[in-house]
């Protein structure tokens, strides 16, 4: 308890205080830019941590990376372009709740989405640490196919025009996951010799492009704009109803984003897309998602800011990063002299704390910050789109080269502005093909994982793990529910006909 | 003007007064861009990192800035490093295995034999990692088991072509009828878990990376590929003294671009010999359990050399990859 207080106390020392805002406030803006997320930022600003003690720069990263996480969700929203991967499936429903004009409805509830989401993470973190780190051990390559092939399940019912689109769309991006080295073989595949392909197509140029460039191809083609009706819920902020509305969408994203973000290697973006699935599958309002679900922007927004929590779950407990953005925060621990791991519980509880007290701070920080200019933000939908789209490609395209200084990624993401463009003409959704390009290399990495370990005796080597078969399991019954309901009232009509 | 004796006398007084005008000069003019081919965070990233400031304290003028290239494998950073301007203000991070075997599997634009060899920081020896409870007792014991079992034991690694890949290779090829079945991972993170879960059998990374681990009781070490008894894991008996002969490992260093100016590259060497000889420096490498093997100059350049002759001839026995 001492130390819990402690924690907290640390807070009160106005140079961490301000390091907290001032991160909080740093991450927002760079997650709302397109193409530079929290990654980025952290590992330019790696150096400057160096020269601060620990808990300050623990307590300044914390607050970027939570802070990165909703600000993706504002551009996501107002300009259909994830200024973070994380946001990704918040453009989705978010952008059409834009278009409707309800951009204050959607920046509102992303804001608390994403405070809850990361507040609850933190608790769990405070709570279950060591277990739950644990717990992930349990997570070798079966479970990770297991995972990414239910994760791709419902890939078939995300937006578009039909399901058939939808399937033809995912096989794309898990096609396009193929590219690169391959992890079991060194074989490069699909790289034509060009040396940015050598690593895989990135998602961000993919997500740049096919969302903020293919909206932009896409208003400039159409010569006559009418000026929307610009309804007066532009502006108008979250209310009770909503958020009971949303409240079922919101634990599940908590929930999810924390335990996916656990997971070693996989953060916030599966985690907000996995979100995205469940909260669809289980919501009673299922005909909202395509047209602007609220649910469907607080789901994966609350999964996202979980999946923070989550991922420094094993990076405190174990020293193995949960996430690419936590392995920074660990080398710049490590280069501190500070060593995570189950002894730093017991040896120096008051940093463990004092990390979560400075990520509280920053859920809270964002969240009021959120609430506030969610109105003012929400003006930028009302911008003429001669002077938005410009703005929103000339930062793309500093998004896309910025990360890794390379004009290759500039011309990836042109390409895939084309892409999407013709995805819309022909009514295809983007965001099967992301899921597949996310998931894709996960899916066949740990499914060659498998058959390596298990050799000739595959078959009874997934029949001996538990966790795999039960997602299996799920995936199927997941999968083959319509044609169970179906049979069933089927069976039922025809026996109500002989009754008759 | 008339030129009187007064003003000869003047002149004379004034150029004898002068003092030579110092132009600013290597290597004060700009920060020296250090590229590290690897993302933040990672091992080459951390060498860099630690021991640029002790440079800079022994090369009055200088400031290094470390910019990272990921990419390929550490191809595009080490080829920026090689076609930039040799004027002694890039340098960059390189790391063995990689810098040899990467030219093995595509055609690079950088030649091994032609850099500029500054020092060598860290050698990061491999090991043979199990998790606690692991059922596997000894080195023995795994090299037994093995042998009765050829490609049956999962060995996990962190790519193909890593050095710890390679320890793996070598270590099958120095005991007789010993095979594993090699399942790589995306770096270390995912293959510590794997191996504390059980998933596999065995894994192999490098000491400093098991190290935390190790020291927390949750992975026993079967065994070291140092030439010697790693001061952080003392009771850890190496390959070679436990019968398999097998020294490898990751090193880790800087070099410069060819044709890099005598004068600069003199002076650059000695800053790093007098860098990885300051206690400060040695104080941080311990406080990191960083294993530090510092060479310097043409030492490194004979022990790169050595070492990528002995994986060419590796790689012409059986390669490790299709071509």
């Amino acid at each position: 308890m001492e130390a819990f207080l402690g924690g907290m106390m640390v807070l009160a020392d106005p140079f961490i205080l301000g390091m907290t805002v001032a991160g909080t406030l740093l991450g927002v803006f760079v997650g709302a830019l397109p193409g530079i997320g929290g990654s980025t930022t952290l590992a330019l600003l790696l150096p400057l941590t160096i020269g601060i003690s620990p808990v300050a720069s623990l307590a300044f990263m914390g607050a970027v990376y939570c802070g990165a996480n909703f600000g993706g969700s504002i551009t996501a929203i107002l300009v259909n372009t994830p200024g973070d991967p994380s946001a990704s499936a918040t453009a989705l429903e978010g952008y059409k709740m834009a278009e409707k004009g309800e951009a204050g409805l959607a920046l509102g509830i992303s804001a608390v989405a994403s405070a809850i989401g990361g507040i609850f993470s933190v608790i769990v973190m405070i709570v279950a640490a060591p277990l739950l780190a644990r717990a992930a051990y349990n997570f070798g390559p079966p479970e990770y196919f297991a995972l990414a092939l239910f994760g791709l399940s419902m890939c078939a019912a995300v937006g578009g025009d039909s399901p058939l689109k939808n399937l033809i769309a995912a096989a794309f991006g898990v096609a396009l996951a193929t590219v690169g080295i391959d992890l079991t073989t060194g074989v490069e595949r699909f790289t034509f010799g060009f040396y940015d392909l050598t690593d895989g197509i990135g998602f961000v140029p993919v997500l740049i492009g096919l969302f903020a460039l293919a909206e932009m191809f896409d208003q400039a083609s159409r010569q006559h704009t009418l000026g929307k009706l610009l309804k007066l819920d532009t502006v108008r902020i979250p209310g009770m109803a909503e958020f009971r509305k949303c409240a079922r969408s919101i634990w599940l994203g908590s929930g999810l984003g924390t335990f996916i973000g656990a997971l070693p290697a996989l953060g916030a973006t599966t985690a907000a897309l996995v979100a995205y699935n469940e909260t669809r599958r289980w919501s009673k309002h299922k005909h909202e998602f395509g047209q602007g679900s609220i649910e469907g922007v607080a789901g994966p927004e609350a999964a996202n800011n979980s999946a923070v929590g989550g991922a420094m779950v094993p990076t405190l407990a174990l020293g193995i990063p949960g996430s690419s953005t936590t392995a920074i925060m660990l080398a710049a621990l490590v280069v501190q002299g500070v060593r995570p791991g189950p002894h730093l519980f017991n040896e120096q509880p008051t940093l463990l704390y004092a990390v979560f007290a400075s990520m509280l701070a920053a859920n809270l920080i964002y969240l009021v910050l959120g609430l506030y200019s969610a109105k003012l933000f929400a003006r930028i939908s009302m911008v003429p789109p001669a002077l938005l789209w410009p703005t929103v490609f000339v930062l793309s395209v500093i998004g896309a080269y910025g990360p890794n200084q390379s004009m290759g990624e500039v011309y990836l993401m042109l390409f895939f502005g084309v892409v999407g463009l013709l995805f819309r003409r022909h009514g295809f959704s983007p965001a099967p093909l992301v899921m597949g390009l996310v998931l894709g290399s996960l899916l066949e990495e740990s499914l060659k994982q498998s058959l390596l370990i298990f050799q000739d005796g595959w078959v009874l080597g997934f029949l001996g793990r538990p966790i795999a078969l039960l997602l299996i399991g799920i995936t199927v019954a997941g999968l083959a529910a319509p044609w169970i309901m179906r049979l069933q009232a089927r069976l039922r009509g025809a026996t109500e006909k002989r009754a008759a | 003007m008339t030129i009187t004796r007064r003003g000869l006398a003047a002149l004379g007084v004034a150029a004898l007064a002068a003092r030579p005008v110092q132009a600013q000069s290597w290597p004060a003019e700009r920060p020296i861009v250090v590229y590290v081919p690897f993302p933040p965070g990672g091992g080459v990233d951390q060498m860099a990192r630690v021991i640029l400031p002790h440079v800079q304290r022994h090369l009055p003028g200088a400031t290094f800035i470390v910019e990272n290239r990921p990419g390929a494998g550490s191809q595009i950073g080490m080829e920026a490093t090689f076609n930039a301007r040799p004027d002694g203000y890039v340098l960059g991070a390189v790391t063995s295995p990689a810098l040899m075997t990467i030219p093995f599997e595509r055609p690079v634009r950088y030649k091994v034999e032609e850099f500029t060899y500054i020092a060598n920081v860290v050698d990061d020896p491999g090991g043979l990692w199990v998790k606690t409870d692991s059922p596997i007792k000894s080195l023995q014991d795994l090299l037994e088991r093995a042998r009765k079992d050829p490609g049956g034991l999962s060995f996990g690694t962190t790519g193909i072509g890593s050095d710890d890949h390679l320890v793996m290779l070598e270590v099958e090829q120095a005991v007789p009828d010993v095979r594993f079945s090699h399942v790589p991972f995306n770096g270390a993170a995912p293959l510590q878990t794997a191996v504390l879960g059980g998933h596999v059998d065995v894994g192999c990374f490098n000491v400093s990376e098991g190290g935390p681990g190790y020291r927390d009781g949750r992975f026993r070490c079967l065994a070291q590929a140092g030439a010697r008894r790693d001061p952080s894991l003392p009771d850890v008996a190496t390959l070679t003294e436990q019968g398999v002969k097998v020294v490898a490992g990751a090193q880790r260093g800087i070099v410069a671009p060819p044709g890099m100016p005598q004068e600069a590259q003199q002076k650059l060497v000695a800053a790093f010999r007098a860098a990885l000889s300051d206690p400060q420096f040695l104080a941080d490498a311990e406080r990191l359990a960083l294993p530090v093997k510092g060479m310097v100059g043409d030492e490194y350049r004979q022990a790169v050399l050595g070492l990528d002759a002995r994986l060419k001839e590796m790689w012409a026995r059986k390669p490790w990859r299709d071509q």
